[in-house]
């Protein structure tokens, strides 16, 4: 068997969302069949310029065949396409210009894929709203299986989506609230899917003392990992952890890690610590009292599951149906829809560590149960295997 | 089974949230905090110290109707007695009146958040509905402009065709007109060759 992993981006040096996702199922899926994955020269995800060598590569054992993007994104260009469709009755060209704007634009790629369909047995395509997906399905649909990583965002709405998400052979969805909200967009119920998502590795020698030692940390601290962002939330967290501090006199310390595109209040207590490495993502988890989740859209929230695999609670935004539904599904975390309930998650949280314990507990046991790597291997393998059938 | 009474100490009052730390559910949690939250505008002791200020506002009938009916003096010796029962009566009416609409705040409340969920399920579906109205207006709408972009080329075609066939029967005109001249000629040149 020979599958083709398609995204739009792939490299060492991408650290988060559908590509990272895409990389650790290809890095896995090499066990039981042959891989290889088709992707752009693009390492920026804003104007998809290139920037990695022409032709075929090796990244961690697997193959990696690179198209050029012909087209680079002008985000200014792009952002009033966007809001026109957005906020105004359009034809489905405009939707389709809207596609070919939002790229990565790489018709070589769409043209390999057509004229190499019978060396490959299925092409699993990672993100439904880029132009890789969104022709690469149209070429294959047959043969795609498409891992939406939907979010909640306007632009699901968008007419050409309905006729993409009917289109390929199988889905592997993140979440239930993912699947629910793909199935009732599009009511595309007869095809088949399944709820996967992503495994997570656990570093073995994690250390909080060690994390605290090496970046001067003293006393309780929570902890926020990904983008600091205003999409991610960011600013809101800001804003009601600064008065939740005022509020309760509470010593507790919000550390950050991640780059950040947002600008932070200067306070002691906000301590950004910029990009760290793995080691130091999970030895920071482990000195944690908990992660706090404030991201409106997530499709699955890779920091989630590794802070329940670490066994840490989870303050999530209760805005984010995903999030939310996970804490209800795992007993792992609690959730706020406001200010008033995120000082009481915080306190309650904070103050009671038989809680944290318990919940930390009911994290992991979640993660055992759906996301270590043999889990996620399995539902791949059992999902093809039940393709073949058909 | 560990089941233990917790407090969060918030505003100098112990507020219990019930967790059950070998069987936690986040969503009876989130209930009593969402219950706590709700509950905190109006907490008892403030319905309490509030309600004298909305009792005036709910006096007892006007002496004027019931001066009809009875001597105000009866009513006056019948009311002294009765009064300071009336007043507690009517406080700890209002005041669990007050109580009774938080709790039922609280179930509404409730009901709302899970009825959420069905809603956004909802939405979808509309929007599904709507994108396949809209699907088939779009249908229409290109079906129509695609009539109106033929029957436009179609005309042209036909502009075309007419000026092609006048340019025609012109160059017909003038090639009979050529023929009849060399015919002329033709029979000139013969007269001449006999002669």
């Amino acid at each position: 068997m020979k599958l083709a992993f398609v995204v739009q981006r792939y490299g060492l040096e991408i650290n988060g969302g559908a590509e990272l996702h895409c990389r650790w199922i290809a890095e896995h899926m090499k066990k039981y069949s042959e891989v290889e994955v088709l992707t752009t020269r693009a390492l920026d995800y804003i104007t998809w310029e290139n920037h990695y060598p022409l032709g075929t590569e090796d990244v961690n054992g697997v193959p990696v065949r690179r198209f050029s993007v012909t087209r680079t994104r002008n985000p200014a260009r792009f952002g009033r396409l966007q809001r026109f469709i957005l906020e105004n009755e359009h034809w489905l060209e405009d939707e389709l210009r809207w596609m070919e704007e939002e790229g990565p634009c790489a018709p070589s790629l769409i043209r390999y894929i057509s004229s190499h369909v019978a060396e490959y047995d299925y092409f699993i395509f990672f993100s439904y709203r880029y132009y890789h997906s969104f022709f690469g399905i149209c070429a294959v649909p047959e043969k795609s299986i498409l891992v939406p990583t939907a979010e909640r965002d306007a632009i699901i709405h968008l007419r050409i989506f309905k006729d993409l998400f009917n289109a390929p052979r199988a889905f592997i969805y993140n979440s239930v609230e993912e699947r629910r909200m793909i199935e009732g967009l599009s009511r595309n119920r007869q095809i088949p899917g399944d709820i996967v998502g992503v495994g997570i590795e656990v570093q073995p020698s994690s250390s909080g003392e060690r994390f605290r030692g090496r970046h001067g940390i003293e006393g309780d601290f929570i902890l926020y990992i990904g983008r600091i962002d205003e999409n991610k939330g960011c600013h809101r967290l800001f804003e009601y952890f600064l008065r939740f501090k005022k509020e309760t006199g509470s010593l507790v310390k919000l550390i950050l890690i991640g780059n950040a595109v947002l600008k932070i209040p200067s306070h002691p207590d906000l301590i950004p610590l910029g990009f760290l490495s793995e080691e130091d993502k999970f030895d920071a988890l482990e000195g944690a009292q908990l992660l706090v989740m404030p991201s409106f859209y997530e499709s699955l929230s890779m920091v989630t599951l590794e802070a329940w695999a670490m066994r840490k609670p989870v303050l999530a935004n209760a805005r984010c149906e995903v999030l939310k539904g996970q804490c209800l599904r795992s007993n792992g975390g609690l959730f706020y829809d406001d200010y008033d309930e995120f000082r009481e998650g915080l306190e309650l949280l904070l103050g009671f560590e038989g809680l944290r314990r318990a919940m930390g507990e009911n994290g992991r046991k979640y993660y055992n149960a759906h996301y270590t790597w043999d889990n996620i291997e399995n539902k791949y393998l059992t999902l093809i295997k039940g393709l073949e059938g058909t | 089974m560990n089941e233990k009474m917790t407090g969060i100490q918030t505003d100098n009052q112990e507020s219990p949230i019930r967790i059950d730390y070998d069987n936690v559910d986040v969503a009876d949690i989130m209930d009593q905090i969402k219950r706590r939250i709700a509950e905190k505008p109006q907490a008892p002791e403030e319905a309490l110290a509030a309600a004298p200020e909305v009792l005036p506002a709910v006096a007892p009938p006007a002496p004027v109707e019931v001066k009809r009916r009875l001597p105000e003096r009866v009513i006056r010796l019948l009311a002294r007695p009765f009064l300071p029962f009336y007043w507690r009566l009517l406080d700890r009416f209002i005041v669990r009146a007050n109580v009774g609409v938080n709790i039922r705040i609280d179930e509404l409340n409730d009901k709302l958040s899970s009825r959420v969920d069905q809603v956004h399920g909802r939405i979808d579906e509309v929007y599904g509905r709507m994108d396949d109205v809209a699907g088939g207006f779009t249908v229409a709408r290109e079906n129509t402009k695609l009539l109106h972009t033929l029957v436009h080329n179609l005309v042209v075609e036909l502009t075309k065709l007419r000026i092609e066939h006048e340019t025609l029967k012109s160059k017909m005109r003038v090639m009979e007109k050529d023929f009849e001249v060399l015919g002329k000629r033709e029979k000139a040149l013969e007269k001449k060759v006999i002669e």
